[in-house]
Protein backbone atom coordinates (compact mmCIF):
# COMPACT_ATOMS: atom_id res chain seq x y z
CA UNK A 1 0.00 0.00 0.00
CA UNK A 2 1.58 3.54 -0.72
CA UNK A 3 2.01 6.06 1.86
CA UNK A 4 -0.14 9.47 1.77
CA UNK A 5 3.30 10.86 0.65
CA UNK A 6 4.18 8.41 -2.07
CA UNK A 7 0.48 9.24 -3.24
CA UNK A 8 0.99 12.80 -2.98
CA UNK A 9 4.10 13.06 -5.52
CA UNK A 10 2.60 10.07 -7.55
CA UNK A 11 -0.29 12.56 -8.70
CA UNK A 12 2.32 15.45 -9.42
CA UNK A 13 4.17 12.92 -11.77
CA UNK A 14 1.43 11.28 -12.93
CA UNK A 15 -0.18 14.88 -13.77
CA UNK A 16 2.73 15.13 -16.16
CA UNK A 17 2.94 12.11 -17.76
CA UNK A 18 -1.24 12.59 -18.77
CA UNK A 19 0.17 15.24 -20.91
CA UNK A 20 0.67 14.38 -24.85
CA UNK A 21 4.43 13.52 -25.12
CA UNK A 22 5.33 12.82 -22.16
CA UNK A 23 7.47 9.85 -21.64
CA UNK A 24 8.38 9.68 -17.81
CA UNK A 25 8.54 11.91 -15.22
CA UNK A 26 10.19 11.24 -11.44
CA UNK A 27 11.25 12.95 -8.57
CA UNK A 28 14.72 11.92 -7.23
CA UNK A 29 16.50 12.95 -4.04
CA UNK A 30 20.33 14.86 -4.64
CA UNK A 31 21.83 11.16 -4.76
CA UNK A 32 20.02 10.19 -7.71
CA UNK A 33 17.58 8.03 -5.41
CA UNK A 34 14.27 7.97 -7.15
CA UNK A 35 11.22 8.70 -4.73
CA UNK A 36 8.79 8.00 -7.31
CA UNK A 37 8.32 7.51 -11.02
CA UNK A 38 5.73 7.43 -13.51
CA UNK A 39 5.43 5.46 -15.41
CA UNK A 40 7.31 2.65 -13.03
CA UNK A 41 8.80 0.11 -15.85
CA UNK A 42 8.68 1.60 -19.34
CA UNK A 43 12.21 3.60 -18.29
CA UNK A 44 15.25 3.33 -17.22
CA UNK A 45 14.87 6.40 -14.34
CA UNK A 46 17.95 5.45 -12.10
CA UNK A 47 19.99 5.79 -15.29
CA UNK A 48 18.45 8.85 -16.13
CA UNK A 49 17.99 10.29 -12.38
CA UNK A 50 22.02 9.65 -12.40
CA UNK A 51 23.07 11.61 -15.52
CA UNK A 52 20.52 14.37 -14.70
CA UNK A 53 21.92 15.16 -11.81
CA UNK A 54 25.83 14.74 -12.56
CA UNK A 55 24.81 17.26 -15.20
CA UNK A 56 23.35 19.38 -12.93
CA UNK A 57 26.21 18.80 -10.68
CA UNK A 58 28.83 20.11 -13.17
CA UNK A 59 26.44 22.74 -14.00
CA UNK A 60 26.30 24.25 -10.66
CA UNK A 61 30.25 24.02 -10.23
CA UNK A 62 30.72 25.73 -13.44
CA UNK A 63 27.95 28.58 -13.02
CA UNK A 64 29.48 30.21 -10.27
CA UNK A 65 32.07 31.32 -13.13
CA UNK A 66 28.72 32.92 -14.47
CA UNK A 67 25.87 33.54 -12.54
CA UNK A 68 26.14 34.16 -8.20
CA UNK A 69 23.71 31.15 -7.93
CA UNK A 70 23.42 27.76 -9.26
CA UNK A 71 20.87 25.87 -11.82
CA UNK A 72 16.93 25.85 -10.64
CA UNK A 73 16.20 24.97 -14.08
CA UNK A 74 17.81 22.72 -16.60
CA UNK A 75 15.99 22.14 -20.31
CA UNK A 76 17.87 20.11 -22.99
CA UNK A 77 16.62 19.18 -26.07
CA UNK A 78 17.96 16.83 -28.39
CA UNK A 79 16.65 16.12 -31.76
CA UNK A 80 14.16 14.03 -30.73
CA UNK A 81 13.69 14.42 -26.76
CA UNK A 82 13.76 16.94 -24.59
CA UNK A 83 14.71 16.39 -20.84
CA UNK A 84 13.88 19.22 -18.21
CA UNK A 85 15.32 18.99 -14.57
CA UNK A 86 14.06 21.40 -11.78
CA UNK A 87 15.28 22.11 -8.15
CA UNK A 88 12.41 22.02 -5.58
CA UNK A 89 13.39 21.82 -1.86
CA UNK A 90 15.52 18.60 -1.09
CA UNK A 91 14.22 16.87 -4.54
CA UNK A 92 14.48 17.00 -7.97
CA UNK A 93 11.81 16.30 -10.39
CA UNK A 94 12.90 15.20 -14.11
CA UNK A 95 10.81 15.10 -16.98
CA UNK A 96 11.65 13.52 -20.48
CA UNK A 97 9.09 14.60 -23.39
CA UNK A 98 9.06 13.86 -27.10
CA UNK A 99 10.65 17.05 -28.42
CA UNK A 100 7.20 17.85 -30.28
CA UNK A 101 5.46 18.12 -26.93
CA UNK A 102 4.68 22.03 -26.87
CA UNK A 103 5.90 24.30 -24.76
CA UNK A 104 2.90 24.23 -22.57
CA UNK A 105 4.33 21.30 -21.21
CA UNK A 106 6.21 24.02 -19.24
CA UNK A 107 3.38 25.40 -17.27
CA UNK A 108 2.28 21.57 -16.50
CA UNK A 109 6.61 21.28 -14.75
CA UNK A 110 5.37 24.14 -13.08
CA UNK A 111 2.31 23.15 -11.69
CA UNK A 112 3.76 19.69 -10.64
CA UNK A 113 6.14 21.26 -8.69
CA UNK A 114 3.81 23.68 -6.97
CA UNK A 115 1.92 20.12 -5.47
CA UNK A 116 5.70 18.70 -4.58
CA UNK A 117 6.63 22.35 -2.46
CA UNK A 118 3.10 22.79 -0.90
CA UNK A 119 3.51 19.08 0.19
CA UNK A 120 7.04 19.66 1.59
CA UNK A 121 5.79 22.71 2.93
CA UNK A 122 2.80 21.07 4.84
CA UNK A 123 4.97 18.02 5.74
CA UNK A 124 8.42 19.38 5.84
CA UNK A 125 8.23 23.15 6.66
CA UNK A 126 11.55 23.00 8.50
CA UNK A 127 13.14 21.93 5.20
CA UNK A 128 11.61 24.09 3.01
CA UNK A 129 13.21 27.21 5.06
CA UNK A 130 16.72 26.22 4.51
CA UNK A 131 15.88 25.88 0.67
CA UNK A 132 13.61 29.23 -0.11
CA UNK A 133 15.17 30.40 -2.94
CA UNK A 134 13.87 27.70 -4.74
CA UNK A 135 10.39 27.83 -3.39
CA UNK A 136 10.58 31.37 -4.52
CA UNK A 137 11.87 30.45 -7.95
CA UNK A 138 8.89 28.02 -8.45
CA UNK A 139 6.16 31.01 -7.37
CA UNK A 140 8.06 33.18 -9.61
CA UNK A 141 7.77 30.98 -12.44
CA UNK A 142 4.38 30.46 -11.88
CA UNK A 143 3.29 34.11 -11.60
CA UNK A 144 5.16 34.17 -15.16
CA UNK A 145 3.26 31.27 -16.64
CA UNK A 146 -0.23 32.80 -15.00
CA UNK A 147 0.59 36.24 -16.96
CA UNK B 1 31.18 37.50 -14.49
CA UNK B 2 28.29 39.99 -13.37
CA UNK B 3 29.80 42.02 -10.72
CA UNK B 4 26.50 42.11 -8.26
CA UNK B 5 29.05 42.27 -5.43
CA UNK B 6 30.35 46.24 -6.77
CA UNK B 7 26.31 47.08 -7.45
CA UNK B 8 25.64 46.06 -4.27
CA UNK B 9 28.37 48.07 -2.39
CA UNK B 10 27.51 51.18 -4.60
CA UNK B 11 23.89 50.84 -3.68
CA UNK B 12 24.65 50.77 0.05
CA UNK B 13 26.92 53.43 -0.46
CA UNK B 14 24.03 55.25 -1.79
CA UNK B 15 21.76 54.69 0.22
CA UNK B 16 24.08 56.16 3.17
CA UNK B 17 24.73 59.48 1.14
CA UNK B 18 20.58 59.21 1.09
CA UNK B 19 20.01 58.43 4.53
CA UNK B 20 21.89 61.57 5.57
CA UNK B 21 20.76 63.78 2.77
CA UNK B 22 17.53 63.25 1.37
CA UNK B 23 17.85 66.28 -0.91
CA UNK B 24 20.85 64.86 -2.39
CA UNK B 25 21.52 63.79 -6.14
CA UNK B 26 22.64 60.91 -5.46
CA UNK B 27 19.53 59.08 -6.06
CA UNK B 28 20.49 59.10 -9.96
CA UNK B 29 23.44 56.85 -9.03
CA UNK B 30 21.34 54.63 -6.69
CA UNK B 31 18.67 54.30 -9.74
CA UNK B 32 21.48 53.38 -11.87
CA UNK B 33 22.65 50.81 -9.86
CA UNK B 34 19.16 49.37 -9.25
CA UNK B 35 18.30 49.38 -13.11
CA UNK B 36 22.11 47.65 -14.00
CA UNK B 37 21.09 45.22 -11.55
CA UNK B 38 17.68 44.54 -13.05
CA UNK B 39 15.64 45.84 -10.48
CA UNK B 40 13.29 47.80 -12.89
CA UNK B 41 10.59 48.67 -10.51
CA UNK B 42 12.87 49.71 -7.88
CA UNK B 43 15.11 51.99 -9.90
CA UNK B 44 11.85 53.55 -11.42
CA UNK B 45 10.48 54.36 -7.74
CA UNK B 46 13.73 55.85 -6.73
CA UNK B 47 14.30 57.85 -10.08
CA UNK B 48 10.70 59.33 -9.74
CA UNK B 49 10.73 60.43 -6.27
CA UNK B 50 14.31 62.08 -6.90
CA UNK B 51 13.05 63.86 -9.78
CA UNK B 52 10.34 65.12 -8.12
CA UNK B 53 12.94 67.22 -5.93
CA UNK B 54 15.22 67.84 -8.82
CA UNK B 55 13.06 67.92 -12.18
CA UNK B 56 16.43 69.76 -13.91
CA UNK B 57 18.87 67.34 -13.30
CA UNK B 58 19.58 65.97 -16.69
CA UNK B 59 21.72 63.28 -15.16
CA UNK B 60 18.85 61.56 -14.09
CA UNK B 61 16.76 62.43 -17.15
CA UNK B 62 18.99 59.96 -18.99
CA UNK B 63 18.70 57.09 -15.74
CA UNK B 64 14.82 57.42 -16.35
CA UNK B 65 14.89 57.49 -19.87
CA UNK B 66 16.65 54.66 -20.08
CA UNK B 67 14.31 52.43 -17.50
CA UNK B 68 11.98 53.19 -19.69
CA UNK B 69 14.07 51.84 -22.34
CA UNK B 70 14.48 48.69 -20.52
CA UNK B 71 10.72 48.61 -20.17
CA UNK B 72 9.68 48.89 -23.46
CA UNK B 73 7.81 52.05 -22.96
CA UNK B 74 9.68 54.24 -25.94
CA UNK B 75 7.46 57.27 -25.56
CA UNK B 76 7.81 57.85 -21.85
CA UNK B 77 11.51 57.20 -22.24
CA UNK B 78 11.64 59.78 -25.70
CA UNK B 79 9.99 62.08 -23.13
CA UNK B 80 12.70 62.19 -20.17
CA UNK B 81 15.62 61.79 -22.95
CA UNK B 82 14.60 65.15 -24.42
CA UNK B 83 13.69 66.67 -20.88
CA UNK B 84 17.55 65.53 -20.03
CA UNK B 85 18.93 66.83 -23.50
CA UNK B 86 17.02 70.46 -23.10
CA UNK B 87 18.54 71.04 -19.14
CA UNK B 88 22.12 69.95 -20.51
CA UNK B 89 22.79 69.81 -24.04
CA UNK B 90 23.70 66.41 -26.13
CA UNK B 91 26.43 64.14 -25.27
CA UNK B 92 27.55 60.83 -28.03
CA UNK B 93 25.50 58.40 -25.22
CA UNK B 94 22.50 60.42 -25.52
CA UNK B 95 23.27 60.28 -28.92
CA UNK B 96 23.10 56.89 -28.86
CA UNK B 97 20.30 56.26 -26.66
CA UNK B 98 18.25 58.59 -28.78
CA UNK B 99 18.78 56.57 -31.94
CA UNK B 100 18.24 52.95 -30.01
CA UNK B 101 14.70 55.12 -28.81
CA UNK B 102 14.01 55.92 -32.55
CA UNK B 103 14.41 52.76 -34.12
CA UNK B 104 12.34 51.30 -31.61
CA UNK B 105 9.58 53.64 -32.44
CA UNK B 106 10.00 52.87 -36.17
CA UNK B 107 11.41 55.73 -36.95
CA UNK B 108 14.20 54.81 -38.70
CA UNK B 109 15.07 57.91 -40.87
CA UNK B 110 15.63 59.97 -38.21
CA UNK B 111 17.95 57.36 -36.36
CA UNK B 112 20.01 56.76 -39.55
CA UNK B 113 20.78 60.67 -39.43
CA UNK B 114 21.94 60.39 -35.63
CA UNK B 115 23.53 57.02 -36.57
CA UNK B 116 25.87 58.10 -39.45
CA UNK B 117 27.07 60.86 -37.54
CA UNK B 118 28.01 59.04 -34.63
CA UNK B 119 29.54 56.28 -37.31
CA UNK B 120 32.32 59.02 -38.79
CA UNK B 121 33.38 59.27 -35.54
CA UNK B 122 33.56 56.35 -33.64
CA UNK B 123 33.84 53.73 -36.43
CA UNK B 124 35.16 51.01 -34.08
CA UNK B 125 32.32 51.65 -31.98
CA UNK B 126 30.08 48.35 -31.26
CA UNK B 127 26.84 50.02 -29.88
CA UNK B 128 26.32 52.14 -32.66
CA UNK B 129 27.34 48.91 -35.12
CA UNK B 130 24.73 47.22 -33.33
CA UNK B 131 22.09 50.00 -33.94
CA UNK B 132 23.05 50.46 -37.63
CA UNK B 133 22.65 46.98 -38.25
CA UNK B 134 19.26 47.16 -36.06
CA UNK B 135 18.32 50.02 -38.49
CA UNK B 136 19.39 47.85 -41.66
CA UNK B 137 17.40 44.82 -40.78
CA UNK B 138 14.26 45.88 -42.91
CA UNK B 139 11.58 45.94 -39.91
CA UNK B 140 10.73 49.23 -40.23
CA UNK B 141 9.03 51.36 -42.23
CA UNK B 142 11.33 54.36 -43.41
CA UNK B 143 14.74 52.28 -42.68
CA UNK B 144 17.27 53.58 -44.86
CA UNK B 145 18.31 52.27 -48.25
CA UNK B 146 22.32 52.75 -47.83
CA UNK B 147 22.24 50.89 -44.51
CA UNK B 148 20.49 47.75 -46.17
CA UNK B 149 22.81 44.51 -46.72
CA UNK B 150 22.57 43.02 -49.77
CA UNK B 151 19.77 40.61 -50.08
CA UNK B 152 19.39 37.18 -51.57
CA UNK B 153 16.54 35.36 -52.78
CA UNK B 154 14.93 31.83 -50.98
CA UNK B 155 11.96 30.92 -52.86
CA UNK B 156 10.64 34.57 -53.46
CA UNK B 157 10.93 35.44 -50.03
CA UNK B 158 13.53 38.40 -50.05
CA UNK B 159 16.38 37.36 -46.80
CA UNK B 160 18.78 39.70 -45.83
CA UNK B 161 22.33 38.24 -45.65
CA UNK B 162 24.14 38.72 -42.26
CA UNK B 163 27.23 37.79 -40.73
CA UNK B 164 27.58 36.17 -37.96
CA UNK B 165 29.07 39.01 -36.09
CA UNK B 166 25.78 41.40 -36.85
CA UNK B 167 23.81 38.57 -35.75
CA UNK B 168 25.42 38.61 -32.50
CA UNK B 169 25.53 42.38 -32.55
CA UNK B 170 21.87 42.35 -32.67
CA UNK B 171 20.99 40.14 -30.24
CA UNK B 172 22.82 42.08 -27.63
CA UNK B 173 20.75 44.95 -27.64
CA UNK B 174 17.21 42.47 -27.31
CA UNK B 175 15.76 43.92 -24.18
CA UNK B 176 16.56 42.26 -21.18
CA UNK B 177 19.83 40.35 -23.37
CA UNK B 178 22.70 40.74 -21.84
CA UNK B 179 25.16 39.38 -24.10
CA UNK B 180 26.11 36.83 -26.65
CA UNK B 181 29.22 35.01 -27.16
CA UNK B 182 29.72 32.36 -30.69
CA UNK B 183 31.94 29.39 -29.46
CA UNK B 184 34.12 27.24 -31.78
CA UNK B 185 34.84 23.22 -31.25
CA UNK B 186 37.79 23.87 -29.19
CA UNK B 187 35.70 26.28 -26.76
CA UNK B 188 37.24 29.24 -27.61
CA UNK B 189 35.49 32.96 -28.90
CA UNK B 190 34.44 33.19 -32.44
CA UNK B 191 32.89 36.39 -31.56
CA UNK B 192 31.07 37.79 -28.99
CA UNK B 193 29.50 40.91 -27.36
CA UNK B 194 28.77 41.00 -23.34
CA UNK B 195 28.55 44.23 -20.92
CA UNK B 196 31.38 44.61 -18.57
CA UNK B 197 30.17 42.32 -16.62
CA UNK B 198 31.12 38.86 -18.41
CA UNK B 199 34.25 37.71 -19.48
CA UNK B 200 33.16 36.10 -23.06
CA UNK B 201 36.26 34.05 -22.75
CA UNK B 202 35.28 32.53 -20.18
CA UNK B 203 31.49 32.18 -20.96
CA UNK B 204 32.82 30.31 -23.76
CA UNK B 205 35.11 27.83 -21.78
CA UNK B 206 32.41 27.30 -19.34
CA UNK B 207 29.04 26.78 -22.01
CA UNK B 208 31.71 24.31 -24.55
CA UNK B 209 32.57 22.13 -21.21
CA UNK B 210 28.48 21.96 -20.48
CA UNK B 211 27.29 21.31 -23.86
CA UNK B 212 29.72 18.93 -24.29
CA UNK B 213 29.01 17.33 -21.11
CA UNK B 214 25.43 17.24 -21.40
CA UNK B 215 25.73 15.50 -25.40
CA UNK B 216 27.60 12.53 -23.01
CA UNK B 217 24.98 12.52 -20.76
CA UNK B 218 21.87 12.36 -23.22
CA UNK B 219 23.84 9.67 -25.40
CA UNK B 220 24.07 7.85 -21.87
CA UNK B 221 20.66 7.52 -21.78
CA UNK B 222 19.80 7.43 -25.58
CA UNK B 223 18.15 10.84 -26.09
CA UNK B 224 20.37 11.55 -29.07
CA UNK B 225 22.72 14.46 -29.97
CA UNK B 226 22.06 17.80 -27.92
CA UNK B 227 20.79 20.58 -29.81
CA UNK B 228 19.97 22.86 -27.22
CA UNK B 229 20.36 23.59 -23.14
CA UNK B 230 18.50 26.20 -21.44
CA UNK B 231 19.63 26.93 -17.67
CA UNK B 232 17.47 28.84 -15.50
CA UNK B 233 19.18 30.25 -12.17
CA UNK B 234 17.28 33.13 -9.98
CA UNK B 235 19.01 35.64 -11.88
CA UNK B 236 20.01 34.89 -15.21
CA UNK B 237 18.90 32.43 -18.28
CA UNK B 238 21.61 31.02 -20.31
CA UNK B 239 20.54 29.48 -23.29
CA UNK B 240 23.12 27.39 -25.48
CA UNK B 241 22.22 26.62 -29.22
CA UNK B 242 24.43 23.94 -31.25
CA UNK B 243 24.82 24.88 -34.69
CA UNK B 244 26.75 23.20 -37.65
CA UNK B 245 29.96 25.58 -36.80
CA UNK B 246 29.35 27.41 -33.65
CA UNK B 247 28.13 27.07 -30.56
CA UNK B 248 25.84 30.32 -29.64
CA UNK B 249 25.50 31.11 -26.11
CA UNK B 250 22.83 34.07 -25.13
CA UNK B 251 22.65 35.22 -21.51
CA UNK B 252 19.94 37.12 -20.79
CA UNK B 253 17.87 38.10 -17.28
CA UNK B 254 15.40 35.77 -15.79
CA UNK B 255 12.78 38.08 -17.06
CA UNK B 256 13.13 37.79 -20.53
CA UNK B 257 10.00 36.53 -22.61
CA UNK B 258 11.89 33.14 -24.32
CA UNK B 259 9.28 32.98 -27.18
CA UNK B 260 9.83 36.12 -28.60
CA UNK B 261 13.54 35.73 -27.98
CA UNK B 262 13.32 32.52 -29.82
CA UNK B 263 11.31 33.67 -32.63
CA UNK B 264 14.20 36.41 -32.88
CA UNK B 265 17.44 34.19 -32.84
CA UNK B 266 16.13 31.59 -35.40
CA UNK B 267 15.03 34.43 -37.92
CA UNK B 268 18.52 35.97 -37.12
CA UNK B 269 20.72 32.78 -37.39
CA UNK B 270 18.49 31.69 -40.49
CA UNK B 271 20.09 34.68 -42.04
CA UNK B 272 23.86 34.08 -40.97
CA UNK B 273 23.56 30.81 -42.48
CA UNK B 274 22.23 32.15 -45.54
CA UNK B 275 25.36 33.80 -45.91
CA UNK B 276 27.85 30.79 -45.21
Amino acid sequence: MKTAKQNKFQTAVEYLTDYSGVKCALIADSDGLIIISSPAADFDGELCAAVGLDLVDLLDKNLRGIAESGCEFLTVKTGADWITIAKTSIFYLIVIAERKADDLLGVRISRALEMISSYMKEKYPAVLLSSEPAARKIEKKTEVYNV
Amino acid sequence: MIDTAELDDRIVKCEKILESDVNSQIFAALAEAHRKKGDLPKAREICQRGLKIHPNYASARIVMAKIYTAEENYDRAWEELQAGISESGRTRAMDILESEILIRRGKGNEAKAILQKLYVANPDDETIKGLMVMLGEGKLSDSSPDLVMPRVSDGGRILRKITLTEAINIIRIIPRVLGAVAVNDQGLVIDGRFDGNFDKEEVAALSKEIFDSSALGSAKISLGRTSEILIESSSMKIWMIGRANYLLVVITRDDVSMGSLKLRIDELLHKVEHND
